[in-house]
């Protein structure tokens, strides 16, 4: 598989076809080596370096390149304007927690319209062309920079420009370059000659195409993607419609006309004011300035240890290692429990959830480094107040972080208890070392099982050991195809499930030892949680059905059917409606959960089998007994209602807009198209399952139990219809014979049975003292 | 299969249980399970399980008795 490196050379040896564009030649750009990184880039000024933060210093600090200054609202007001103005449309933002995607979060702007197509294949929808919009990202790839390098954020503003390029509609790069050219000269008043454009490349799934960074002063402001090919770089083919993929730091452009010391002064304004006045910080601003003009050449990526790096900016500060440390060790915390709290109010707004699983591990991460922050430096620090204030910063341009401020505080309110609980428990941990360092390994371990952070035990580790335990939690894991059967070259089979067909003929397509594919069915294949159909093809049991891809393969018990034969089909529709029944309890009990306890409950995993069904969501807490009846009496009061449960296919892009983001509680459907079920006037979620018409024919549903499985995941089990009738039933004849043995009736059982095994006690203690007296 | 189609059939039927009456059942599940908790023991074991105290009960008695 070829690297960026590798595809940035290849595309190299024609560098005119791919970087070069209109505005180069009209303004006399010529190509350039930089004689430090060796990266070749595009200027119009003689220079021997490339204008990248490890190539030179942030000259802008104190001496900013704009014509004006400007904070973080108006400087995306005047990017908004100035692509308005070219006839593009501005796009509301979307969530941070990415539920259309196998990514836990939205990491580029991009991110929110890629399709993927059944094979695996990548496809872009757009609700407008050309579009602009401002899209918060949260990343976890770069956390021992964040603080450091002045410029690094898990939680930052990307403008995204996108054009999608048809021959027709939309533009190409030049006009891309074009545009973003004036943005900088024009609109921010930065001089032509100031501006430097290097080569880069973007090597994505499933396409890739060449990339040009912009940069001024030692600050890269912009990356303009070009996607041009579909595939890998082994095995592609040119786009039909071609994607401008521009991405650019919103606190980087606001920074850049401050010119303040850090890119987190400029992004986080009167919320690092309020923190340092909490934390009582003082420092010398002019030497901070000093060292914030050289600190773009901190990049712990290439540096596992930081020493050397201090060192060297010591140096050339004038000042000892330990002098520098000391004056930026507290700034630094400071910028980074600021960019934390930013990261996690965003993420939990939008539904995310600290905790141990999948994605919530990285906020937890964050949220853990910010609270070792200060008990490192003993700060009168609370991160609900951080987060506060940040909401009450951002409030005037994202009003939904103000309608979730509370369960954003009591959420950060739970962990904090939590992470404090957990420092009882380090003294413990310290002796089982018995004065030995843990290795790395150990401390991943117990980060993993008990949350406790290296910096708890008193513990340096090195720069990456965040990187390390985040990027195991940053893709969500595609479930291993259960079966390797060849399927290629066989048609797509055509899907009868959805319409309630329970008798069917189909001719065998395919026949591999007691697998069978048939060109068209009704047996529906185990996914989204639901069990697979059972039944019959022709004499032969159906034991499990799976989808690869589009392809629907039958598992038979004992297999006596050949390729081309015509066969008769039945589906075991007693077993399938229990399990659309359970579905649509799972439905309800989401929906009931989610009004319950908040809007950051989401489906984790479920699971619909024909004796119960269970969902695990997100949640910080185990269910009270209250909440777990107040859970189970809204669904079935939903059930009574009897609301109708439409089931229709709607355009991804159309769905979103219609029923908003929530369409994603039951978990990532990737496709273009998406299938809606809406229970009338309750929950609408995408989803592929078997559902009812009517919730009334769920008859009623039982909470069996509920446990808190792991942080922030609660299971939730449940029996529906008849089966939990069934239950109760069952239960109501045990009691019977309970009652029948102890002779008595209903509550008092509960006593009777205390009394008699108290009286067993009772009698086995004298017993055992009469067998001692002997 | 003509037993299975009549089985949904009837169980269409009886799912249709008034709020009432699955309160009253949920009750007693609550009751059973109350109970169930003091032996440390499953509910579907809890009659098999007071059969067997009862019957301890009665044989400690008698050798305490024997004892007396």
């Amino acid at each position: 598989m070829m690297t960026k490196k590798e595809l940035i050379q290849e595309f190299q040896k024609n560098p005119d076809r791919y970087w070069k564009v209109k505005l180069f030649d009209e303004l006399n750009f010529k190509r350039r080596q930089c004689s430090k990184c060796g990266k070749y880039f595009w200027s119009i000024k003689e220079q021997e370096t490339c204008n990248d933060s490890t190539c030179r210093t942030y000259d802008f600090i104190g001496k900013p390149p704009t014509k004006k200054s400007w904070d973080i609202f108006k400087t995306w007001k005047k990017i908004q304007k100035f692509f308005v103005d070219n006839n593009h449309i501005t796009l509301n933002r979307y969530p941070t927690v990415c539920r259309w995607y196998p990514l836990y979060f939205t990491i580029a702007g991009i991110v929110n319209f890629y399709r993927v197509g059944e094979d695996g294949s990548l496809d872009w929808e757009f609700p407008a062309n050309p579009t602009i919009m401002l899209q918060p990202c949260l990343r976890f790839n770069d956390i021992p920079n964040v603080g450091l390098n002045s410029k690094s954020f898990t939680c930052f503003g990307m403008v995204q420009q996108t054009s999608l390029f048809d021959g027709k509609n939309g533009y190409w790069k030049d006009k891309c370059i074009e545009l973003d050219f004036e943005l900088l000269t024009k609109v921010f008043g930065i001089k032509p000659e100031e501006i430097n454009f290097i080569e880069d490349a973007w090597l994505g799934y499933a396409a890739f195409g060449s990339s040009l960074e912009y940069h001024v002063q030692g600050i890269e402001l912009g990356n303009a993607v070009f996607t041009e090919f579909l595939g890998t770089p082994e095995n592609y083919r040119e786009a039909k419609e071609k994607i401008i993929d521009m991405g650019a730091g919103w606190e980087r452009f606001t920074w850049i006309t401050q010119g303040t010391p850090t890119c987190y002064d400029a992004a986080f304004g009167p919320v690092l004011e309020k923190m340092k006045k909490a934390c009582e910080i003082k420092y010398d601003k002019k030497f901070f300035a000093q060292y914030s003009k050289i600190s773009g050449r901190i990049n712990l990526d290439e540096f596992a240890d930081f020493k050397p790096v201090l060192q060297s900016l010591a140096k050339t500060l004038k000042v000892s290692p330990e002098e520098l440390q000391k004056i930026i060790e507290p700034l630094q915390a400071l910028y980074a429990i600021a960019d934390h709290t930013r990261a996690l109010v965003f993420a939990i707004a939008d539904g995310g959830l600290p905790s141990n699983v999948a994605g919530g591990y990285n906020l937890r991460v964050i949220l853990r480094r910010s609270l070792s922050f200060i008990d490192k430096f003993g700060w009168n620090l609370k991160i609900e107040d951080v987060a506060h204030w940040h909401v009450e910063y951002l409030k005037k341009m994202f009003p939904e972080l103000e309608e979730k401020i509370e369960e954003i505080e009591k959420i950060l309110r739970v962990e904090t208890n939590r992470y404090k609980n957990t420092r009882e428990r380090v003294s413990r941990i310290v002796q089982t070392f018995a004065g030995r360092k843990p290795t790395e390994e150990e401390l991943i371990r117990l980060y993993d099982s008990e949350g406790i952070t290296p910096e708890q035990l008193g513990i340096e580790v090195s720069s990456d050991f965040y990187t390390k335990i985040t990027e195991r939690h940053m893709v969500e894991k595609k479930e291993s195809e259960k079966i390797a059967l060849d399927v290629s070259g066989l048609p797509k089979t055509k899907i009868l499930y959805y319409d309630d067909v329970i008798n069917f003929q189909a001719k065998v397509l395919k026949v591999s030892g007691n697998f069978v594919v048939l060109d068209q069915t009704a047996f529906y294949p185990t996914s989204g949680g639901q069990e697979h159909d059972t039944g019959y093809i022709g004499d032969n049991k159906v034991v499990d059905v799976i989808k690869i891809h589009s392809i629907i393969v039958h598992q038979l018990e004992e297999c006596n059917l050949k390729e081309g034969q015509i066969v008769d089909c039945k589906v075991d529709k007693k077993r399938r409606e229990i399990l659309k029944k359970h579905h649509d309890a799972i439905h309800i009990i989401s929906g009931a959960a989610r009004k319950i306890l908040g809007s950051h409950v989401h489906q984790y995993g479920a699971e619909k089998t024909e004796e119960k069904a269970r969902i695990d969501i997100t949640h910080f807490e185990a269910l009270s007994e209250d909440e777990e009846e107040k859970i189970e009496k809204l669904a079935n009061e939903i059930v009574q209602k009897g609301l109708r449960i439409n089931k229709f296919v709607l355009e991804r892009g159309e769905a979103e807009k219609k029923y908003g983001f929530g369409i994603y509680a039951g978990g990532y459907i990737p496709s273009r198209k998406l299938r809606i079920v809406e229970i009338e006037g309750f929950d609408v979620e995408a989803c592929g399952g078997l559902h009812g018409d009517n919730t009334k024919e769920v008859g009623l549903i039982k909470i069996l139990r509920t446990k808190r499985i792991a942080d922030g995941l609660v299971r939730i089990e449940i029996k529906a219809g008849e089966v939990a009738l069934e239950y109760l039933k069952e239960k109501e004849k045990i009691l019977e014979e309970v009652e029948k043995r102890l002779n008595v009736k209903g509550e008092k059982v509960v006593e009777a049975v205390k009394e008699l095994f108290e009286k067993w006690k009772k009698l086995r203690k004298q017993l055992k003292k009469m067998r001692k007296k002997k | 299969m003509e037993k299975t189609q009549k089985t949904v059939e009837k169980n269409e039927e009886e799912k249709m249980i008034s709020k009432k009456e699955f309160e009253e059942l949920k009750k007693k599940e609550k009751i059973l399970k109350k109970a169930a908790e003091i032996l440390r023991v499953e509910d579907k074991d809890l009659p098999r399980v007071i059969e067997r105290f009862q019957k301890e009960i009665k044989e400690m008695e008698e050798k305490l008795k024997g004892f007396a």
